[in-house]
């Protein structure tokens, strides 16, 4: 009773709005802001002196930004809880924080109550990433079906077409892979034809992503 | 007047921003190509796919930094001129080279934009990654431009 369960160290470099940012936080029962950063330095002395449960960071912050503090603080404190708050939308950037460890992300323009709803989530110990930046990452675009023929297509090919094929998937042109190979420029385009019926495949891109899944050429 | 410079400085800087975006010096070239991609086709009028393979490691600075302007300008033209409704890049990593592919299923470009400023740009940057161009394209089955960057020499042509 009284006593706060949670303290909270807030760094942003936004001087009126690290103030609302305390008050709204102070402002729920089981929450307290016990330290304000102005940087990123700043923010890593502070946790240093006085863990806290959790840091809520902006990313573009002077001296040292919100990404560098955290991966700093992550690999002093591989436990710490970390929330980014920040305007930034760019799909790299989820990616980076998630490999980092931070747990949670929200934006700027999100409400008091999606804000608190994730401080809560990540003191619980779960994640918390806003959904207009966490849409999964795209499922491969039409899944091959594993059980089809396709691994038993290369056995067509011919000792010539996959050397063709080699040179195909290194970015020659026919001109290029005919004089690589001492053969006609129309003999490469005949090869070509027959490779891509023999595979199934109808441009190059299929070609080097077949050859690729296929282990027909190595990377 | 103190407003104008204030904003200049702010459009000089949104246009660095664009010229190297964040993504591209601190978590590399497909990432950055990513971001990139989704942002060029935000309004969904054309679908686009990018895949990559064997590309965990990055690449020299300036082979990353011309990459990804060659695929920006690729797709700028594309927007601009192929009329396609669908395009893939790919981006390859193999012994000695790394393999930019990026194909549309438009118009295909005739022999006057093979000379434009598009393009010219492109050999430029070319010239600066020890990179060559092929593009083949046709009426039927659109554009296809593949990249290659030799990796095997540390330096382009000349720095700039």
């Amino acid at each position: 009773m009284g006593m706060k369960a949670f303290d909270i160290v807030l760094a942003d470099d936004h001087e009126v709005l690290i103030e609302g940012l305390s008050a709204l936080i102070n402002s729920e029962e089981n929450l307290n802001v016990s330290a304000l950063a102005s940087n990123g330095e700043e923010l890593v002395k502070i946790v240093k002196q006085n863990l806290p449960h959790l840091c809520i960071v902006d990313l573009d912050m002077p001296r040292m930004n919100g990404l560098e503090a955290s991966e700093l603080l992550l690999k002093l404190y591989p436990d710490i809880k970390i929330l980014i708050l920040s305007m930034h939308k760019e799909k790299s950037l989820l990616k980076r924080i998630k490999t980092l460890g931070i747990k949670g992300y929200v934006l700027k323009t999100c409400d008091k109550c999606e804000f608190v709803f994730a401080i809560n989530q990540i003191l619980k110990g779960k994640t918390y990433f806003a959904d207009e930046i966490n849409e999964p990452f795209l499922p491969e675009e039409g899944k091959e079906n594993h059980l089809d023929d396709s691994n038993l297509k290369p056995a067509l090919l011919s000792v010539r077409e996959r050397e063709v094929i080699y040179h195909l998937c290194n970015g020659l042109s026919n001109n290029q892979i005919a004089s690589e190979l001492h053969i006609s420029s129309k003999t490469v385009d005949n090869h070509r034809t027959n490779i891509m019926r023999k595979l199934d495949v109808h441009n190059v891109v299929e070609l080097v992503r077949f050859c690729i899944k296929n282990g027909l050429i190595n990377g | 007047m103190k407003r104008m410079i204030t904003d200049a400085g702010a459009d000089v800087r949104t246009i660095s921003h664009q010229m190297m975006p964040r993504a591209l010096t601190e978590f590399g070239l497909v990432d950055a190509l990513d971001d990139m991609i989704d942002k060029s086709f935000a309004n969904g009028k054309i679908a686009c796919r990018f895949e990559h393979h064997n590309m965990e490691e990055r690449l020299p600075q300036h082979i990353e930094i011309g990459l990804y302007r060659i695929a920006q300008e690729l797709i700028n033209n594309i927007i601009k001129h192929a009329d396609a409704k669908n395009v893939e890049v790919q981006l390859v990593k193999r012994e000695k080279h790394c393999i930019l592919i990026v194909q549309d299923n438009g118009k295909g470009i005739d022999q006057e934009g093979k000379k434009g400023i598009g393009i010219q740009n492109i050999n430029s940057r070319l010239h600066v990654i020890n990179g060559e161009l092929n593009l083949e394209s046709d009426s039927h089955s659109g554009t296809t431009a593949i990249v290659r960057v030799d990796l095997s020499k540390p330096y382009g042509n000349e720095s700039i």
